[in-house]
């Protein structure tokens, strides 16, 4: 299946797959078998340059182990993940190295993140030293510059202090400076705004908004915050269970989203306006099931009120049903 | 009679690194059968507005003024007497379920030793059938009552907490973030049901929240705290669609409504320290309306359109 995108890919996914190995009981031993949870199970994305893609879905869709295996945090069980066109998988040494240094990461939560006894300013200038960027005494400078851009000013005043005596939203904001200071071209933004105070999010989405402006910067920013995605995201993808469910413009999939999962989703939002009519009711029975246990089929088929005997036995296919808008879903085959 | 009346309530934290106020002067009240929504961020004061209702605040905490319920000065009741009273007129509903679940207790003898407790079943059996049937109509099966927490899943958990903060019929139930730590889609059914136990039970809550999207689906009026202090209340509807306080304003406009603009206004600033509250207004350094006046004078809260302000420009 192919998706034309104009231009440079960013990143792109083709048919990543990661299963976690299990630990092996007796009776695994004795039946001389290995058991695997596959968190990510066959996913195709692409980000195009300057673009901002947000992933979506409930805990345990395996959203964060896409953005851990495009970092390289996880090795992939199969499929490929290509950087500016190049499969990472195949580089090696100083290029591999350029390559990584172009992509930078922000987690959920900066008090994990963050290092609780260093200083600030030497954990944005950390990264600067591994790589050996700038000479020694220019490092330091490059560090304020970058607390500047992601508004911790005065920077000199910010550089001295530790993590604890921030507060959340400016943690997270040291956690970006840090991942900017290399002044990477792609960033993946897993979840900043998912552990931080009401107030302090917005700052940091328009402060994500602004640096993609700023720095041209491409994303991948992961999120079960739909009305974050709205704000940031030119295009969304939806997971659920390792897969992708619906996949294509933002505006087109939250006007008009297809899948009965994300349109379930979509009602779930507690909202502030009234509920759009045009929008089918849909409600899925009870929860998201035990990944280790992926149903057959469609993997919602058995809370899906819409699923027929195909769902319960065949693998859904992907299905355009627009511009760049993909479905995965027997329903629409 | 107001079923609940907070007078004058002050809460002080006294802690190593100084004390926190963290409740300064509110007076609020309820009626029966009524949802009250309790939205502010981080460190306005609204879980301590709960835990001081309930009386659950640690012994570093000062209080003073008055917490009515039903006439009755649960600020003034011995311990003995809270005891009877939490649960059976009175209850909470916390973020993690965690919270008000024993690990190694089955689900079942939580609600045995609740009832037996407050007199309210005569038997093990009785309790069973009672909690198995209130767990039903909250969409748990009754055979969950065998199992012990951790076989649950954490939309069944808080579901189960649920059950436990209504099977004695309080008068009036406190959610503290009852949905934060949920995913979206059990978020929704939680809060699904929580519109049906209020159309069912008619049980009055008091719903705390950080959330004014979830706040205008289930809440009848709403207080908005800010910094200890309440800036607004007044019917969900009114104070949603026209915000007095510029904090409830900027506090709206802080989160992106999917199909509308995706332009990002945040709140500038950080909340106060509250060992050191500004003085005057207290959102005046973060609110850019603020005038002369609002640096120096504490603006009192006054009644508009039927609604409550304290804001020297909106009021």
């Amino acid at each position: 299946m192919s998706r034309a995108t104009s231009g440079v890919e960013a990143l792109r996914i083709e048919d990543l797959k990661v299963h976690y190995p299990l630990r092996r009981t007796l009776g695994d031993v004795l039946r001389r078998q290995q058991r695997y949870l596959k968190a990510v199970d066959g996913v195709t994305l692409s980000v195009p340059e300057g673009a901002v893609l947000a992933l979506v879905g409930e805990s345990g869709s395996g959203k964060t182990t896409v953005a851990r295996a495009v970092v390289g945090l996880v090795k992939p069980t199969g499929g490929r993940v290509l950087l500016w066109g190049r499969d990472v998988a195949t580089l090696k040494g100083k290029e591999l190295k350029a390559l990584r240094r172009a992509v930078q990461m922000v987690f959920q939560d900066p008090s994990v993140s963050l290092n609780p006894r260093m200083k600030v300013g030497d954990q944005v200038k950390y990264p600067l030293d591994v790589n050996s960027i700038g000479a020694p005494e220019e490092r330091r400078a490059m560090a304020l510059e970058a607390l500047r851009t992601v508004g911790l000013t005065p920077p000199e005043e910010f550089y001295n202090r530790y993590p604890h005596q921030l507060s959340g939203g400016q943690r997270q904001r040291v956690a970006i400076a840090r991942a900017v200071v290399l002044k990477p071209r792609l960033l993946i933004a897993d979840e900043p705004i998912s552990n931080i105070d009401v107030s302090a999010r917005a700052q940091i989405l328009g402060l994500l908004k602004g640096l993609r402006e700023k720095m041209n910067l491409s994303m991948l920013y992961i999120t079960h915050d739909l009305s974050s995605a709205w704000a940031i995201a030119d295009s969304l993808a939806v997971m659920y269970l390792g897969k992708l469910v619906e996949y294509g413009p933002t505006e087109a999939v939250f006007n008009d989203p297809r899948h009965p999962y994300t349109k379930a989703l979509l009602q779930a939002v507690p909202s502030l306006d009234e509920r759009k009519p045009w929008i089918e009711i849909v409600k899925l029975k009870g929860e998201i099931p035990d990944p280790l246990n992926v149903p057959s089929g469609c993997r919602l088929h058995p809370r899906c009120p819409l699923a027929t005997e195909k769902c319960k036995l065949e693998d859904p296919p992907a299905v355009k049903v627009g511009e760049n808008h993909w479905v995965y879903c027997h329903l629409y085959a | 009679m107001s079923l609940l009346r907070v007078q004058d309530l002050w809460v002080k934290y006294h802690t190593r690194h100084g004390v926190v106020e963290a409740l300064s002067g509110l007076n609020l009240s309820m009626e029966e059968g009524e949802v009250l929504g309790v939205v502010g961020e981080s460190g306005s004061g609204k879980s301590t507005l709960g835990f001081a209702i309930i009386r659950l605040l640690p012994r570093s905490a000062e209080v003073k003024g008055s917490v009515l319920l039903n006439g009755k000065n649960l600020a003034l009741l011995p311990e003995e007497e809270l005891r009877r009273i939490r649960g059976r007129e009175v209850s909470m509903v916390f973020q993690d379920p965690y919270s008000s679940l024993n690990p190694v207790m089955r689900i079942g003898d939580h609600f045995v030793e609740l009832m037996m407790e407050h007199g309210a079943s005569k038997s093990r059996e009785e309790a069973l059938e009672a909690a198995g049937e209130l767990l039903e109509r909250l969409g748990v099966p009754r055979e969950r009552l065998n199992d012990y927490p951790h076989q649950l899943s954490g939309g069944q958990r808080q579901r189960v907490a649920i059950g436990l903060a209504l099977i004695l019929k309080p008068k009036l139930v406190i959610a503290d973030e009852i949905t934060t730590a949920l995913d979206a889609l059990v978020e929704r059914q939680i809060i699904d049901l929580v519109k049906e136990v209020k159309r069912e039970y008619k049980t009055s809550m008091l719903f705390i929240t950080h959330n004014m999207g979830l706040v205008a689906e289930v809440a009848d009026r709403v207080a908005v705290l800010y910094a200890g202090k309440l800036a607004e209340m007044g019917g969900v509807r009114e104070v949603v669609s026209n915000p007095l306080h510029p904090y409830t304003e900027a506090l709206l406009r802080s989160v992106p409504r999917i199909g509308g603009s995706k332009e990002v206004k945040p709140i500038p600033g950080e909340p106060p320290d509250m060992r050191n509250p500004p003085p005057g207004c207290r959102f005046h350094p973060r609110c850019p309306l603020a005038t002369e006046k609002c640096k120096l004078e504490e603006p009192s809260l006054v009644e508009k359109g039927g609604r409550l302000v304290a804001c020297h420009l909106r009021g």
